[in-house]
């Protein structure tokens, strides 16, 4: 509720053009962590991360005027920042399929050439196993699972019924179970 | 990272195994340090130079007086609203329902002339005109088959100049695609998805205008 209440005065002051600045900075240090990471287990490089968090920002800087406040500003930012991720990805298939460079620039060949990367530990084979997911059931996933976020937001933020979300987790877990047994 | 007990109880139900994943952050390592902090000034650097870059143009602007260099025909704009208008209550007639009998009537045409360079072979053309019944049957039977096995185009490349002129010649507006374009009421064609749930649908339009009925009989 405090969240709430925080998000309504900062939308408030955004359209104050005296206070525009400060507003969007405000909004700017509360969610692009958040945001940050959600795009990240998404798009799984930092640079693309950075990239279409850059372009999200703008995007609200661009229309927040225009936000009908239908829903809460943090479902909305989600909902870009998961429509973002997801036309991200499918650009970058489109120019992999053109460039046939298509083993370099997938999310799978990045968690790989991580420094950081372990095959043999769980955590690192739950990652390779998210990419194998269908983009927007990634976004469930990785919503429900690390962000955990109950399915009424996620409804908001995926536009999707809860029974169909909760449908499709359950089938992602199910498919991430059957690749980590298999390799 | 601690999962939250509903979630964690929500996985155990569904995969013992996933829910014994540590859930842990791996980018976390992977990130550049004051990544966070800086990341606000970066943007609202790239968000003023955005801005400004709406109203600065390059030089070479500078130099090209702004006028409109194109021509619209006089009084276009006075009865632009009135064209528009007329064209929203215009009846918008779907293309999809005039391709289809086309394509089924350039079919029967074209398989009629195929059949009859065919028939001719297989008899003295003089004698098609006795036969015509027949001959017909053979037509329709083999048009079936054609469209059945997707082939069109193969046949249509197997035809000459002389066999079309004499099919014509013979047949003239009495072809069999005539009963087709007359027959034909827009609002009884088949959808185009019905083609694909269900292979007899074809079948069933012609079987309204007896026509596959003529052809099923051999």
């Amino acid at each position: 509720m405090a969240d709430q209440l925080d998000d309504s005065i900062l939308i408030k002051q955004f359209r104050e053009a005296s206070t525009k600045e400060a507003a969007f900075n405000g909004i700017l240090k509360k969610y692009q962590e958040k945001l940050y990471w959600h795009i990240r287990r998404m798009v799984v490089q930092h640079d693309d991360t950075n990239d279409v968090l850059q372009n999200l920002f703008i995007k609200v800087w661009k229309s927040l005027d225009g936000f009908r406040e239908e829903s809460q500003l943090y479902t909305w930012l989600y909902r870009i920042a998961t429509n973002e991720s997801i036309s991200f990805l499918e650009k970058q298939k489109k120019y992999s399929s053109v460039s046939m460079s298509d083993s370099e620039s997938s999310p799978t060949h990045s968690i790989r050439a991580s420094e950081h990367f372990d095959g043999n530990k769980l955590e690192w084979k739950l990652q390779l196993a998210i990419q194998q997911l269908p983009e927007k059931q990634r976004a469930v996933f990785n919503l429900r699972y690390f962000e955990e976020m109950p399915y009424e937001t996620m409804s908001e933020v995926l536009e999707t019924s809860e029974g169909a979300l909760k449908a499709s987790y359950h089938h992602a877990v199910k498919k991430i179970e059957h690749y980590i047994l298999n390799r | 990272m601690e999962k939250a007990n509903h979630i964690q109880q929500e996985l155990s139900s569904i995969s013992g195994l996933v829910s014994n994943i540590p859930k842990v952050n791996v980018y976390e390592k992977d990130i550049p340090p004051s990544y966070f902090s800086t990341f606000s000034e970066e943007l609202t650097v790239i968000i003023n130079k955005d801005n400004n870059s709406e109203d600065e143009m390059p030089s070479i602007f500078h130099g090209i007086q702004k006028v409109n260099v194109y021509d619209v025909p006089q009084g276009y704009f006075d009865a632009l609203h009135e064209i528009i208008n007329a064209k929203k209550t215009a009846k918008i007639v779907p293309i999809k329902r005039v391709f289809v009998p086309f394509k089924q009537m350039a079919a029967v045409i074209i398989i009629g002339i195929a059949c009859y360079s065919i028939i001719g072979l297989l008899n003295n053309k003089n004698e098609i005109s006795d036969n015509a019944f027949t001959d017909n049957k053979m037509i329709l039977a083999e048009a079936k088959r054609i469209i059945q096995s997707g082939s069109l185009d193969e046949e249509i490349k197997t035809l000459n100049e002389k066999d079309i002129n004499e099919y014509l010649n013979f047949y003239g507006e009495d072809v069999h695609a005539a009963l087709v374009a007359s027959s034909i009421d827009e609002d009884l064609l088949p959808e185009e998805e019905d083609y694909i749930f269900d292979d007899e649908t074809l079948n069933k339009y012609l079987n309204k205008f007896n026509i596959n009925n003529e052809s099923t009989r051999n």
